[in-house]
């Protein structure tokens, strides 16, 4: 069942026409990676599709309700959760008050406590400290447990391996692989290992354009097109 | 110029004359702080907010009191209060709600608004009460003094300290152990990703600009008494509320708190000792706080609504 659909959509930034007719399939369960170099319009896609950006053109639909143009709150609320690049911890609130943030019907963390110091350890013993507090790993852990507190239908993630240690990125592809039970997962990401890792399928932008999409074990043996539109080659593990 | 021998008793009247003093400060300054803290718009008109609540709690006193002698019992004083923070929390929500929000991308735009905003409600204050001050009579529960170390000191000023206080405390619980609290903390850093969280942080920043106004015009009120209620108050407080917000620290309660009572504190010991830099003393206060350290001397890490 298709969970998420971008039809054709352009985005622009300022004067900036960043996105130029995205195009995207997300089906229930498993983890889609969008790929692309730097400036290909991935985190832009994930804002329009979170409602932080408006599309200008085009249609993004959840579950079969269009979603584009709603504010972003709106967009959240039917179910779903976002982790920017930049991790979006609030540096002055602690741990818990971070994931209270996140409820949308009172008790949710308490519910959910179990599973997420599961998934993530490390985060009971940081408890009570604040966000601004916490390593670049546990605050991108932190990130990912805020948007699991609430029933999330589909989790937006921009590129969680940036500026993280090895140990650190194979933890999070531990746990995302873990959620795919629990969630969706649209994983912005340039970490090749942690791409091919975790991802069931793919989509790769360039310039702003869907440019190829498939399943993942056909991206890892297809080093032409690593080469041709990522930059890499896919040799053991380029953590 | 001889220094005049400053005693004990003295120095705690003055000390205790300042943080009464720093809690009317307090009160008018809290909503600036957050409001820029918040939403990054600065309000010039908060102070003309706080004239509006001193002049709406002024006419509720006078629906109670005698005309004769402008006096009036101790709970239409609270009745005033009341009905200026009331004012105050309409007169916000509009503001917010109507004029503020269509311009949120359009910052230049934002200050002119605000700075029309004190032409408009400064004339409709003359239009409907006219340009001549106006007086408040402490009320006879509020009225006298009390015997502190041997200096008379106004029971009024007591009042103020505590309501004062308990207007801290409400504050700091609300900003810092409710929800509500901590999505203002977390606006103040980041309001997008608040959102993203599914909240809709425009109707908190309705809610926090019309209980700011609110918590200024309560300011105005409790002024009163000593100053008077004119038109030309709404100039006074903003520098006021400017000078305390820069040096607390934008978007910091606590730190507006501290700022409050610092201004309260130079106002009273300047003229005690530097009687001729009684007037420039805040100012220039301000300017040494913006050039040494722009966030505010009790900002922990830049905005913050702790």
């Amino acid at each position: 069942m298709t969970l998420l659909q971008l039809a054709g959509v352009h985005t622009y930034i300022g004067q900036f026409h960043i996105l130029q007719g995205v195009d995207m399939q997300v089906e229930q369960g498993g983890v889609t990676v969008l790929l692309g170099r730097n400036g290909a319009g991935k985190t832009t896609t994930l804002k329009s599709i979170i409602g932080l950006l408006a599309p200008a053109r085009g249609r993004v639909t959840l579950a079969g309700q269009a979603i584009n143009g709603r504010p972003a709150y709106e967009v959240a609320q039917q179910g779903i959760g976002y982790v920017p690049e930049d991790r979006g911890v609030f540096v002055d609130l602690t741990v818990a008050e971070n994931l209270l943030l996140a409820e949308r019907r009172k008790g949710q963390l308490a519910a959910r406590k179990a599973m997420l110091l599961e998934l993530f350890p490390d985060l009971g013993r940081f408890w009570h400290q604040k966000g601004g507090r916490l390593s670049g790993g546990q605050q991108q852990m932190l990130a990912v447990s805020r948007a699991l507190v609430p029933e999330n239908k589909l989790l937006l993630i921009d590129e969680p391996s940036k500026g993280l240690a090895p140990i650190v990125v194979e933890q999070l592809a531990h746990a995302f692989n873990q959620l795919k039970s629990y969630t969706t997962i649209v994983l912005v990401e340039q970490n090749f290992w942690l791409a091919s890792a975790t991802g069931d399928r793919y989509y790769i932008l360039d310039d702003g354009l869907t440019v190829h999409s498939g399943n993942m074990p056909d991206l890892i043996r297809d080093t032409e097109l690593q080469a041709r539109y990522l930059g890499v080659a896919a040799k053991g593990r380029a953590v | 110029m001889e220094t005049p021998h400053l005693t004990f008793p003295l120095l705690v009247t003055l000390l205790l004359n300042g943080v009464a003093i720093g809690m009317l400060y307090f009160l008018v300054a809290v909503g600036l702080s957050v409001i820029f803290g918040l939403m990054h718009v600065l309000n010039f008109a908060h102070g003309s907010m706080s004239m509006v609540g001193a002049y709406v709690g002024l006419a509720v006193f006078r629906l109670f009191g005698d005309p004769a002698t402008g006096t009036a019992p101790t709970w239409a004083f609270a009745l005033a209060i009341l009905g200026g923070a009331m004012a105050g929390f309409v007169l916000g929500w509009v503001t917010e709600r109507f004029l503020i929000r269509p311009l949120y991308k359009r910052p230049i735009f934002l200050i002119l608004l605000t700075l029309g905003l004190i032409l408009v409600l400064d004339e409709t204050v003359k239009l409907i009460w006219g340009t001549s001050p106006q007086g408040l009579v402490i009320v006879p529960g509020l009225s006298g003094t009390v015997d502190v170390l041997g200096q008379p000191f106004a029971v009024y000023r007591i009042f103020l300290i505590s309501f004062g206080l308990l207007m801290i405390g409400l504050t700091w619980y609300v900003v810092n152990k409710t929800r509500i609290g901590i999505i203002i903390r977390a606006g103040v850093q980041d309001s997008d990703m608040v959102q993203t969280l599914g909240i809709n942080v425009r109707q908190i920043f309705t809610l926090v600009f019309a209980f700011g106004a609110a918590l200024a015009a309560m300011g105005g009120i409790a002024t009163t008494p000593f100053t008077g209620v004119h038109p030309a108050m709404s100039g006074d407080f903003l520098l006021k509320t400017f000078i305390v917000v820069v040096i607390g620290g934008f978007g910091s309660t606590t730190g507006t708190a501290l700022g409050a009572i610092c201004l309260g504190l130079t106002e009273q010991f300047l003229p005690w000792f530097f009687p001729r830099f009684a007037a420039v003393g805040p100012v220039v206060l301000m300017a040494v706080v913006l050039l040494v350290r722009p966030e505010g001397l009790f900002s922990v890490s830049g905005r913050r609504a702790g």
